[in-house]
């Protein structure tokens, strides 16, 4: 039971501390969007319908290395500022699969076939998200609001300096604790899942090319917190002990785009329809690619690497990567922890306290915050 | 009620003269401590076979550390890139040897995907220390365990 119970805390800190800086991140800029994105030019290009606009939607969220938590805040920044569903859910779905880091390491250490597969698929699926999102992501409703602390802030016209305070403001202030609220419990119930599963089943259903291996793969790496960059070499040694190449990417597909805090909290903050229909499409397009990988590569799929190449990738993934920031991780953990805790609160001050002084109703504050389109 | 009181100017000019000698440091590129798993024996004038059970003893080393959630993450993080670029320095003179001295090719590989998963265990990073989430220890172990395996096949040298 101890050991369980370590095991646990052991995996909520290790998803906390992978994606705190991240959000802690988006908050800030989530802030800056809200401010000022709604007159920008950016807001008229990425709202552009066609291709160009949802191609420019996934082409940067392919050269963010932000995970699936962090992009979270700048989701809802974006959304609230009035950007269309389809580019803010492609651009959501590509942020956490692909980053200019995964890829290098994944030329190094998956191999050709593989990394091509995962850098076609990581930029095909959020576009057609995004085309779904457009088509079907959106009822006839309002945007949801956010439950937000009152006293944050006024929409009061001023200077530059003013704006850049009250958009951070609106980020970290407004916005933080309801999203750290949302991932806080994702994460707690994320934690669950990964020490629940036992490590033999995902080898287990990684080493089939049964339909059925890969479906479970596809739900699973939904489920589960899964770092691009962190966990390609982790695939390798899958691969390596056997894992089916469709279900390695199916894997790294589902698991990197997607998981539990990021759902849960995109469900209660962007709505349920276009969450719902963002991970049927996630898990059913992965799926797909999983069975025409393993047609094509299987069998006798062997995962062969040129070792120097390999070296050269984790060389060069080191030096894009983030580390030596143990400390900024540390206080990124503080903040996010700190936000979810006021989530929390507001939450349980919203529900035990009387109607008239309920938090979210009735604050003519808040009215900011409403859809700005 | 209590008066919140700044920095004395004594306590300001030490960190101003901390950061000052944090910055110079960083910037003449002073020579950062040796790793805490003894990184430097592997030793290059070995034969193949010695030199890649000395990775074995070095990656066994870190996953203990790893394991210990009480590694010093700059040390670890040296003997990680230390693993690596001796690992680059194994691959390239094992191509340059004769077919029969080689170190098998899988071998090479598993101490390839080693070294990523240690790379991984690296940017685990909290506060000073090293803290991986246990899928990753569970592979890390794995991995070593795949790593002795195949030195055990290995013929042994007279």
């Amino acid at each position: 039971m101890e050991d369980l119970l370590l095991r646990y805390a052991l995996t909520v800190w290790a998803i906390l501390a992978e994606s705190a800086a991240w959000v802690v991140v988006s908050l800030v800029l989530g802030g800056l969007i809200h401010e000022f994105l709604p007159a920008s030019g950016l807001q008229r290009l990425v709202n552009r319908h066609g291709v160009a606009g949802m191609g420019g939607a996934v082409a940067l969220g392919a050269i963010l290395p932000i995970c699936s938590c962090g992009v979270v805040p700048l989701a809802i920044s974006l959304y609230r500022a009035g950007t269309r569903i389809g580019p803010v859910m492609a651009f959501t779905t590509a942020t956490p699969i692909i980053n200019p880091a995964a890829v290098i390491l994944a030329v190094g250490l998956l191999g050709p076939e593989l990394t091509a597969s995962y850098v076609a698929l990581g930029l095909l699926l959020p576009f057609l998200v995004g085309l779904a999102a457009d088509r079907w992501g959106e009822g006839p409703s309002a945007r949801p609001p956010l439950v937000v602390a009152c006293a944050a802030s006024m929409a009061v016209p001023g200077g530059m300096l003013a704006r850049l305070a009250r958009g951070l403001r609106w980020g970290l202030l407004e916005l933080g604790p309801s999203v750290g609220f949302y991932l806080g419990i994702g994460i707690l119930l994320a934690g669950a899942v990964m020490v629940a599963v036992p490590d033999a089943w995902l080898e287990q259903y990684l080493g089939g090319d049964a339909l059925v291996s890969l479906l479970v793969v596809a739900v699973l790496g939904a489920l589960i917190y899964v770092c691009a960059v962190a966990h390609i070499p982790l695939v390798a040694t899958l691969l390596a002990a056997g894992a089916a190449p469709g279900a390695a990417v199916v894997f790294l597909l589902t698991g990197t785009a997607t998981n539990l805090p990021e759902i849960i909290a995109l469900y209660k903050t962007i709505g349920r329809r276009v969450v719902v229909l963002y991970v049927t499409m996630l898990v059913g397009l992965s799926f797909v690619a999983g069975i025409a990988i393993n047609a094509w590569l299987m069998p006798g799929f062997e995962p062969v690497f040129d070792p120097l190449r390999g070296l050269d990738a984790l060389e060069h993934s080191a030096r894009l990567g983030l580390a030596g920031s143990g400390w900024l991780t540390l206080a990124a953990a503080v903040v996010v922890g700190a936000l979810a805790l006021w989530g929390l609160a507001l939450r349980l001050r919203q529900r035990f306290a009387p109607p008239a002084t309920q938090v979210d109703a009735g604050c003519s504050c808040c009215q900011h915050d409403q859809p700005k389109s | 009620m209590t008066s919140r009181r700044g920095p004395g100017p004594g306590n300001r000019r030490t960190a101003i003269l901390g950061l000052l000698a944090l910055a110079a440091s960083a910037w003449a590129g002073t020579p950062a401590p040796a790793g805490d798993a003894g990184a430097g024996s592997i030793d290059a004038a070995l034969p193949p076979v010695e030199r890649a059970q000395s990775f074995a003893a070095l990656s066994a080393r870190l996953v203990e550390l790893a394991q210990s959630a009480k590694a010093n993450a700059t040390s670890f993080r040296i003997d990680v890139a230390h693993y690596r670029e001796s690992l680059r320095d194994l691959v390239k003179e094992n191509d340059k040897r004769a077919d029969a001295d080689r170190l098998p090719r899988p071998l090479l590989m598993d101490l390839v995907r080693m070294a990523g998963l240690l790379q991984s265990a690296a940017e685990c990073q909290t506060g000073r220390y090293i803290v991986c989430p246990p899928d990753l220890m569970v592979r890390l172990r794995r991995q070593q365990a795949l790593v002795e395996q195949g030195l055990a096949s290995l013929p042994v040298t007279p």
